[in-house]
């Protein structure tokens, strides 16, 4: 079974208009099919399916769902479905829906056994504690047997009280989807990770330079980015995939993904064919990334065909991070924020620029070894900084 | 094949009600309709654009004449519209982004208020600026901000802010004709949501409209109109989505019964007829997105301070509540903005803070 849910379809709508089902209730649907259109404050949308199956409406045409409200369901046979609508009738026959009854009040209405008569011969529409305590002291018409036993053993056998740990809450689809993610990445990929610690004073002040003639923000990250590029010809075992336990598939271009979180969730979009770019175009191309970040407007082709990955988490003060490696890729390579050290240079004290880089690799492709050689040729390229391209 | 047991629960309510901006819309189509002295200024306000949150759509096309987009210049049209006003007519300003009416705050206050009183005599001068304000949109800091609390006090300006209670037909209508300036905020949060005309705000809430003098309305929201409510919040209409989530969410899980009351004029601020309410309410609070201090929330307090009575047990006796935004910048990033804006989760916590939600009825 599977459920169609309302999409967030802009930042400002909480709800939108199904304006019309394409299909009929019971259609056949396949996976991509447009099954109905929507309508925001600003827009119509085609809703598509994201599976396949005999379509269920629950939300009619011409209503306002909300956001993330289930419409309809997808299922894969009638079997399926019936036994799911069947379900669905007999738990709603047991439920006192028209009322709306407290927290506390409805602990205890299960610690003593209310009954749904009870509650509803109270003829309110809120039921509070007061409302339960009274039938818990037995007014004339609640003496049930229930409210004489300790409320502990009435509870009976049913499941434990809801609640018990608090409020919960619900993550949001995208985080779900990158829950998915990172859980096949621990299944399946066994992980080691190595981190090296490079200067960077020289790389920063060429960048600097390279920035402000290229009239775009150039950073460390750009530059690693663009230097995987460089990396991929004399360490092709860290871009690529792993068919099966014996087969490696090296990548043809070097495409690196690039964890972005703005605060609409994490994405990985990836940076394609960085052979093909100037610093200055990479620097371009996240430039454009941070901003769809932020406005959650990837093109399903942006997020697709990492051969590596980098991940940054260069707030002020992290000195280690080790990242959970893409399904389908062998690496990801590490940022973290870049200190002030005291040094000693010539025998007088001065300060340098330092960070820590690492790559986090799948170890039934390379070992620690080339790990460190990886790292290693990161670091020279960034302490020995051969060319800040014609940015 | 069995035939598909779809509710049709939800069909009942295909007669949804107008969006707020298409109701603010019809407002200045009704009004321009009717009275020829009416003249909308504004920047990027023609067709097809219709104004950056298109409350001015279709106007340019059916009153043409009327309706005048200028060049980015806040203090330039609105002492336009000062000088069409001096001259009898009834000019609405449209300020694109609250924030930038700064840059209007000295025609405003120099000129648009003053020239009531500093002819020698009263004279009558009709001006609506209309004020789009507030974040949760991921605008940043200067397209989200609240600029109520800096127009409070000035003689001959009257403030208000679309509800989504109040139909803004009659409103717009009324203001223009008004006979001082005055300035209309409209939380941009509410333009994509629906009004709410009925007497049914949710499944558990309920509204009724109580008169004010010259016509300022004042909604109640309440669950159960006979109790007497815990906690009464006084906000206003850019903040009801938010406060009636809290008030339904501290009735069932703090069992708390709370109340709302929404003024469509903030100023001057006249609590003549909630008076009774307050006076049943076990607390009161005041709730805003502006930041605090010198607020129209302290405005609030302070007028009601003067209401205040000697015994113990009325919301009129205990100290009034002030909620607000934090005294920040408005971050760009959602995650960072809704920690600096007043959001409904910081409502449950304060006001369950506030009255305890944990006493609970012992026999």
């Amino acid at each position: 079974m599977h459920e169609v849910l309302v999409p967030r379809l802009n930042p400002n709508d909480e709800t939108a208009i199904l304006v019309e089902w394409y299909s009929e209730p019971g259609a056949s649907i396949g996976s991509g099919d447009a099954i109905a259109l929507l309508e925001t404050s600003k827009a119509s949308v085609d809703l598509e399916a994201e599976a396949e199956g005999l379509l269920h409406i629950v939300v009619e045409a011409g209503a306002e769902p909300r956001i993330g409200e289930v419409i309809a369901y997808l299922f894969s046979d009638e079997a399926e479905r019936d036994s799911f609508l069947k379900q669905k009738t007999e738990s709603r026959a047991s439920d006192t829906s028209s009322l709306t009854i407290t927290k506390k009040a409805r602990e205890l209405i299960q610690a003593h056994g209310i009954t749904e008569e009870q509650l509803l011969g109270l003829g309110k529409r809120v039921i509070k504690t007061g409302d339960v305590t009274r039938l818990v002291k037995g007014g004339p018409a609640a003496a049930g047997p229930a409210a004489a036993g300790p409320p502990a053993v009435s509870a009976g056998p049913g499941p434990a009280p809801a609640d018990k740990g608090g409020p919960t809450v619900a993550l949001s689809r995208h985080q779900v989807a990158v829950g998915r993610t990172v859980a096949a990445s621990h299944r399946e990929i066994p992980r080691a990770f190595v981190a090296v610690r490079v200067v960077c004073d020289a790389l920063l002040e060429g960048l600097a330079r390279a920035s402000a003639s290229a009239g775009v923000e150039i950073g460390l990250v750009e530059y690693v980015v663009r230097a995987c590029a460089r990396l991929r010809k004399r360490h092709q075992l860290f871009f690529g995939s792993l068919l099966d336990e014996r087969t490696f598939l090296p990548a043809a271009t070097t495409n690196v993904g690039i964890t972005l979180d703005v605060g609409k969730g994490l994405f990985v979009p990836v940076v394609h064919d960085v052979e093909s770019l100037s610093l200055a175009d990479v620097a371009r191309v996240l430039a454009d990334y941070k901003f769809k970040a932020f406005r959650d407007s990837f093109a399903e082709s942006e997020l697709e065909g990492g051969s590596i990955s980098v991940s940054l988490n260069t707030d002020a003060d992290v000195v280690v991070s080790v990242p959970v490696i893409m399904p389908g890729q062998i690496a990801m390579v590490s940022l973290t924020a870049v200190i002030e050290e005291p040094w000693i240079a010539d025998g007088a004290l001065t300060t340098r620029k330092v960070t820590n880089i690492g790559v986090a690799y799948d170890h039934r492709v390379v070992n620690g070894a080339d790990a460190v050689a990886f790292c290693k040729a990161l670091k020279a390229t960034i302490e020995k900084p051969r060319e800040i391209e014609d940015a | 094949m069995t035939s598909s047991t779809a509710t049709s629960a939800s069909a009942e309510s295909t007669q949804l009600a107008e969006r707020v901006v298409e109701n603010l819309s019809r407002a200045h189509h009704e009004l321009m309709a009717a009275d020829q002295s009416v003249v909308l200024i504004g920047e990027d306000l023609l067709d097809p654009y219709g104004g950056a949150f298109k409350v001015a759509r279709g106007l340019s096309t059916a009153f043409p004449d009327r309706v005048l987009t200028t060049p980015i210049s806040e203090a330039g049209l609105t002492g336009f519209a000062a000088g069409l006003a001096l001259a009898g007519q009834r000019p609405i300003v449209e300020i694109m982004f609250g924030d930038f009416i700064s840059l209007a705050f000295d025609q405003i206050w120099n000129f648009l208020s003053k020239s009531v009183t500093m002819y020698g005599r009263r004279l009558e001068l009709n001006a609506v600026i209309r004020c789009p304000v507030g974040g949760n949109r991921g605008y940043g800091a200067t397209h989200s901000q609240s600029p109520q609390k800096h127009f409070i006090g000035i003689p001959d300006l009257e403030l208000y802010e679309v509800s989504p209670f109040h139909d803004n037909v009659p409103l717009l209508a009324r203001l223009a004709n008004r006979g001082n300036p005055v300035i209309l905020f409209e939380d941009k949060s509410l333009y994509t949501r629906r009004m709410l005309p009925g007497d049914e705000v949710s499944e558990l809430l309920s509204r009724r409209l109580l008169e004010g003098r010259d016509g300022d309305g004042w909604a109640h929201v309440f669950i159960d109109r006979d109790a007497e409510p815990d906690v009464v919040i006084i906000t206003p209409g850019g903040l009801v989505s938010r406060c009636v989530d809290a008030v339904e969410e501290l009735l069932v899980e703090h069992e708390l019964e709370v109340e709302l009351l929404v003024p469509q004029r903030l100023y001057p601020f006249d609590p003549t007829p909630v008076l009774p309410i307050l006076d049943r309410a076990g607390h009161v609070v005041v709730i805003e997105e502006g930041t605090g201090g010198g607020s129209w929330g302290t405005e609030v307090a302070v007028t009601l301070y003067e209401h205040a009575r000697a015994d113990g047990s009325s919301g009129l006796a205990r100290p009034v509540h002030r909620l607000s935004s934090e005294s920040s910048i408005i971050p760009c990033a959602r995650h960072l903005e809704q920690q600096v804006l007043i959001q409904t989760a910081d409502i449950v916590e304060a006001v369950a803070t506030l009255a305890g939600g944990e006493e609970v009825e012992h026999a």
